[in-house]
């Protein structure tokens, strides 16, 4: 977030003569302005100490829709942002503590279930205020200039300590590159080439070479490019505190030209969940050939978006159902990865199924752990899910922007990829496949009609041919392989 | 090094910080109507630098 606080910053000097009031919250999602994907709308708002301006409180929420053309903000198949939904330059929603009610306006006649989303707003601007009032009592307690003394050395201290990680990598240069699918409209894969020096204790990534921007959804902006590689370093040293201290060592060469550093009018809504996945993919493919014993191979590295908008006739209301998934893990020097982990950019969870059950017209016939999905290694992958909903009442439209449905997430040092993700639709007695594998839209399904999907297992660690035999007896005792399968993919005779 | 910060008062504010975010986080969390925030998590929050935006803390 501190992309869309610099743009709010930048706002205020070139449109508020640089001056902000106590009790004004700026609303921003423009992914050109330091966003993501427009679902994600930011809010800013001054925190003033004693009269004087002491720092920025922000947060970030994803809205389950923010209008465009479909329900929940996951097209697979946009070719411009406008398609996408509503697009908010940074702008006051309360100014001096009161909200701006036309601002409001303007914001409910342009999303779907508005009258659901004021709930939200106000929770995402009641956080800040508790945030105002606990930050108050921190400062009275010590001091402002005690906290701010203290803020200003655990920034020095974070790159230090990153630093001091960095330095203990062998100098070289480092290459890795992964593959998302497709962009959602042409049928290609695009390849982010990443490029790692690593000279004393600095790290210089370079994403030359990589495909040009796309057609459809699959761009990234800049800000989503620069926090998916921030993200990848904070994975492999996830010890050092984070604050901007910590990625002062790492310096990213802006991707100009490629499908990484989107410019308007390219659309993004596939940027933040699975772009940059597959970006923090290539660091980690580039970093095991310096650090493997840090490593692990690729996890799932998607967040398996879907979005399922419809009517239910019998509480008469439309709805939207968003949900993401988990994946497995890739395996890791002395360890296999682990099964259905949160996607890798954040600590988003799917929501438990009888929350959504009791929310939407749905049913989970299915939700399992999807045996055999992790690749094969002396540390295999972790496991992907299985899972089927079947609409219970009224009709639908089905849409899912997700990943590695052409390939699986990559082993290293000899392990295999782990399992594509699929998705299959029952409409009736037929069953429909994606063209895109992995991302489409507006599949309309009826009552009775079931969506399933595979989510992917992580890739694996080392060869196979290595793993301890204890170790594959007891996956398949436990039925995570079939004898025949641990024979093909370990060499096993168990 | 230019600060006369014992070091267990800069842990204590460091983690004062995070638990201003947390409890950011949890608010955030608490009232939200929707699932995806509610039960999913999908939100964040932070405290950024005054002048240039930069990140303080995260929760």
């Amino acid at each position: 977030m501190q992309f869309s606080t610099r743009a709010v910053i930048d706002r205020v000097k070139s449109h508020y003569g640089n001056t902000v009031d106590a009790g004004d919250v700026f609303i921003v999602n423009d992914p050109y302005l330091g966003g993501t994907h427009l679902m994600d709308v930011r809010f800013v708002k001054p925190f003033f100490y004693r009269g004087e301006m002491f720092a920025w409180l922000a947060n970030t929420g994803h809205w389950p829709d923010i209008g465009g053309m479909v329900p929940g903000g996951f097209s697979a198949s946009a070719t411009e942002v406008e398609q996408e939904g509503l697009r908010l330059p940074p702008v006051k929603l309360w100014k001096k503590g009161v909200m701006d009610q036309e601002i409001l306006a303007i914001l409910m006649s342009n999303m779907r279930i508005a009258d659901q989303r004021i709930g939200d707003i106000k929770a995402q601007g009641a956080a800040l205020t508790t945030g105002e009032q606990r930050l108050t009592a921190l400062i009275d307690r010590y001091g402002a200039s005690v906290v701010k003394q203290a803020i200003a050395e655990m920034r020095h201290r974070a790159e230090r300590q990153m630093r001091a990680r960095i330095a203990a990598i062998p100098d070289g240069v480092y290459e890795g590159t992964s593959t998302v699918d497709s962009d959602g409209v042409v049928d290609a894969p695009l390849t982010i080439r990443m490029k790692i020096t690593k000279r004393a204790e600095d790290l210089t990534c370079d994403m030359t070479g990589s495909s040009p921007p796309c057609r459809g959804p699959m761009n990234s902006v800049i800000a989503t490019t620069k926090s998916a590689i921030y993200l990848a370093i904070k994975h492999v040293f996830p010890e050092v505190p984070i604050n901007a201290g910590t990625f002062e060592p790492l310096h990213i060469i802006e991707p100009e030209g490629t499908f990484l550093y989107a410019k308007y009018p390219r659309p993004v809504s596939g940027c933040a969940a699975e772009v940059s996945q597959r970006i923090a993919e290539a660091v980690f493919a580039a970093l095991t050939k310096a650090i493997p014993d840090l490593l692990f191979a690729a996890p799932a590295g998607t967040s398996g978006n879907l979005g399922v908008g419809g009517w239910d006739p019998e509480r008469k209301r439309n709805y939207i159902m968003y949900l993401f998934t988990g994946g497995g893990y890739g395996g890791f020097q002395g360890g296999d990865g682990l099964s259905n982990g949160c996607s890798t950019i954040g600590i988003s969870k799917m929501q438990p199924v009888e929350v959504l059950e009791q929310f939407y017209p749905i049913l989970f016939e299915e939700f399992s752990l999807r045996e055999g999905s992790g690749g094969a290694g002396e540390y295999r992958g972790g496991f992907g899910i299985n899972y089927a909903i079947r609409l219970r009442r009224g009709e639908a439209r089905v849409s899912m922007v997700m990943d590695h449905g052409r390939t699986g997430p990559q082993g290293v040092l000899g392990g295999d990829s782990g399992g594509v993700n699929t998705v299959q639709v029952t409409q009736g007695n037929t069953t429909y496949k994606p063209p895109h594998l992995s991302k489409d839209q507006d599949i309309e399904i009826g009552v009775g009609d079931v969506v399933r999907v595979q989510t992917p297992g992580g890739g694996g660690f080392g060869d196979p041919k290595k793993r301890k035999r204890e170790a594959i007896a007891r996956d398949v005792a436990r039925g995570y392989y079939t004898e025949a399968e641990a024979r093909a993919k370990f060499g096993a005779r168990s | 090094m230019s600060t006369n910060l014992d070091p267990v008062t800069l842990t204590v504010i460091q983690n004062g910080l995070i638990q201003v975010c947390n409890e950011m986080d949890l608010a955030f969390v608490r009232s939200a109507f929707s699932p995806v925030i509610s039960e999913g998590m999908d939100r964040s929050d932070g405290i950024y630098d005054a002048i240039d935006g930069s990140l303080i803390a995260q929760g």
